[in-house]
């Protein structure tokens, strides 16, 4: 059967439609559900129409706290994990005895979804965990420390910097292993010593990279959800615990819409920086 | 770099020059010597201890847990538990949800990663082979799920579920671990499709070859592995797959980490939710360590990450 089509046409027909399984899907379950959950956060329950009332409605400071507090989350986990992933990165680039099976310990946290490594955290940090035993047995402590469910998120951020940094070494070792070994021999051969050669080679060319992993864990410690509902605070409640309560407890969707919308946004912002910078990255084999 | 232009570097003799060779001579007093950034055992020791105790020590306490005998309570001030046993093994794997979320769990992973394979081939191919425009558009689609948080995926999904008739049941379930795990499997496949040279399909063309004779001869040895490392990402994240199955298929199916959830909120159970939490992560180590013993390092990046 011919049909009455141009070569062009069929061409991009035949792409269209070996496309549709892929993307279609992710289109149809992921892309339309969430712009429903948008254009639901301009309606509200029992009126017709389009309004922004919804959001004068949660612009309360219980929301505003929310706001904020999951900045902070995605802030301190982002940083404090780099912290810790950028040192280790670069001390990766040597060659030592044991740095495979350093390099095996360091990933474990990969393997282990957010649920369990809070649990694992928290059963450690808990009032009556291990650390707070061990510390009150060498008398540094009369009481536990509250290190779990406290106001300043001490305990999300420990989590989250646990689970993190061997994702944001991989993606910058990626990229520092990209750069060309010349340049910096070539720093080398000039006198430059270490310091010299990452705080003028190294860093500066793998800055991309570096931000694309501030920015993922950015967005996965901003929108996580488990950490904060298990390990957080009563009071302030991270966005998506606040969008999960008002939902299922208090199915109030207006306000549950309205804050969903405000993670879309957040997590849009973040990919359009993403794919900005995944461009940079020589190569490109992030993206 | 300019900067180096500006800065003088002071020119170091020749014997103060490191080279990564040299970091296996370095003294133990490394740093009384004035070598300002020299790596040396002992600061390499110390990395160690850090990421042993830092990494182990939380594993440890869930596995002490789960063997703790319930008949002597592990309180203050011990340290460790005074006695062991597999009361709490035997307990949970009695329970009749325990099974029946494992069994879930491992139906539903190899069923989705089958879904992904389907659906993520014929896309593929087109991604990783067509020049064609929007390919950045449809790149985009892909990455989304992936950086979206999955609360908003979840809520956003269970409503629309909720309209098709799909939520809380087990091909909704199925639909949403989809979701997760197909950017993955385009992800890897494409990169796979990407790295064939047009050359050697052109050369069998015009060695006469036809159509079946590529797809046989090239594409599919070629593909296999993408598909292989795309496979066993789907698995692991159908397998950790959790909120979109809380808010889809809970408290209908219940899955390994919706089970171990509910054990660790209001009502904190310890014990039940270090043998499950166990039960979840060992499979997961497993079928990693040992794919990555086969596969090339940039399937596990792109897969491990996450991005």
């Amino acid at each position: 059967m011919k049909l009455p089509i141009s070569k062009k046409n069929r061409e991009r027909l035949n792409i269209f439609l070996l496309l549709l399984p892929g993307v279609g899907f992710i289109a149809f379950f992921f892309i339309s559900s969430l712009m429903t959950t948008v254009i639901r956060s301009f309606q509200m329950d029992g009126i017709d129409g389009y309004t922004i009332a919804n959001y004068s409605k949660v612009l309360q400071p219980y929301f505003l706290d929310s706001i904020l507090y999951s900045i902070w989350i995605g802030i301190s986990s982002a940083f404090g994990s780099l912290l810790f992933a950028l040192p280790l990165c670069f001390l990766m680039r040597n060659h030592f005895r044991g740095k495979n099976l350093l390099n095996s310990l360091i990933k474990i946290p990969l393997f282990i979804p957010a649920l369990v490594a809070t649990f694992l955290i928290v059963n450690f940090l808990a009032p009556h965990g291990m650390l707070n035993l061990i510390l009150m047995r060498l008398n540094l402590i009369r009481e536990p420390l509250k290190l779990v469910q406290d106001k300043y998120g001490i305990g999300i951020m420990i989590i989250q910097i646990w689970k993190n940094i061997p994702f944001q070494m991989l993606i910058i070792m990626a990229v520092m292993e990209s750069i060309n070994p010349a340049l910096v021999d070539a720093a080398r051969n000039l006198g430059a010593n270490r310091w010299q050669v990452a705080r003028h080679v190294l860093i500066p060319l793998s800055m991309p990279g570096i931000l694309v992993s501030v920015i993922l864990v950015f967005i996965r410690a901003y929108g996580g959800f488990e950490i904060p509902k298990l390990a957080g605070p009563v009071y302030p409640i991270a966005l998506p615990v606040l969008m999960h309560t008002s939902i299922t407890e208090m199915f109030d969707w207006d306000t549950g819409s309205v804050v969903g919308t405000v993670i879309i946004i957040s997590a849009m912002i973040m990919v359009a920086i993403y794919t900005k910078l995944a461009k940079k990255i020589q190569g490109g084999d992030i993206v | 770099m300019n900067s180096e232009k500006n800065n003088q570097l002071p020119v170091e003799n020749p014997d103060n020059e490191h080279r990564p060779d040299d970091d296996k001579a370095g003294g133990l007093f490394w740093f009384l010597k004035g070598k300002p950034f020299k790596f040396s055992k002992i600061l390499i020791v110390l990395v160690f201890i850090l990421v042993l105790t830092s990494v182990f020590i939380p594993i440890l306490v869930a596995v002490l847990w789960s063997f703790v005998d319930p008949s002597v309570p592990w309180s203050y001030p011990d340290i460790f538990p005074k006695s062991f046993s597999l009361y709490h093994w035997q307990h949970v794997l009695k329970y009749g949800e325990v099974m029946r979320a494992i069994t879930t769990s491992f139906i539903a992973a190899p069923i989705t990663t089958a879904v992904c394979i389907v659906l993520a081939l014929p896309t593929s191919y087109v991604l990783g082979r067509k020049k064609f425009r929007g390919k950045g558009l449809a790149k985009l689609i892909v990455l989304l799920p992936i950086i979206m948080p999955g609360i908003v995926v979840a809520m956003s999904l269970g409503r629309l579920l909720n309209n098709l008739h799909l939520s809380q049941t087990f091909i909704g379930l199925i639909i949403a671990h989809t979701l997760v795990g197909i950017p993955y499997m385009i992800r890897t496949v494409t990169t796979t499709f990407e790295a064939i040279p047009q050359e050697v399909i052109d050369a069998a063309y015009d060695l006469g070859a036809s159509h079946f004779d590529v797809v046989k001869e090239i594409y599919i040895p070629l593909v296999l592995p993408g598909i292989f490392a795309g496979g066993v990402f789907t698995f692991i994240y159908s397998l950790e797959e959790f909120i979109l199955t809380f808010i889809v298929a809970t408290p209908t199916y219940r899955t390994i980490p919706t089970l171990l959830y509910s054990y660790l909120g209001y009502f904190f159970q310890r014990t039940n939710a270090s043998v499950v939490s166990i039960i979840l992560v060992v499979p997961g180590i497993v079928i990693l360590m040992v794919a990555e013993r086969f596969l090339k390092k940039e399937y596990l990046s792109s897969g491990f990450g996450k991005i």
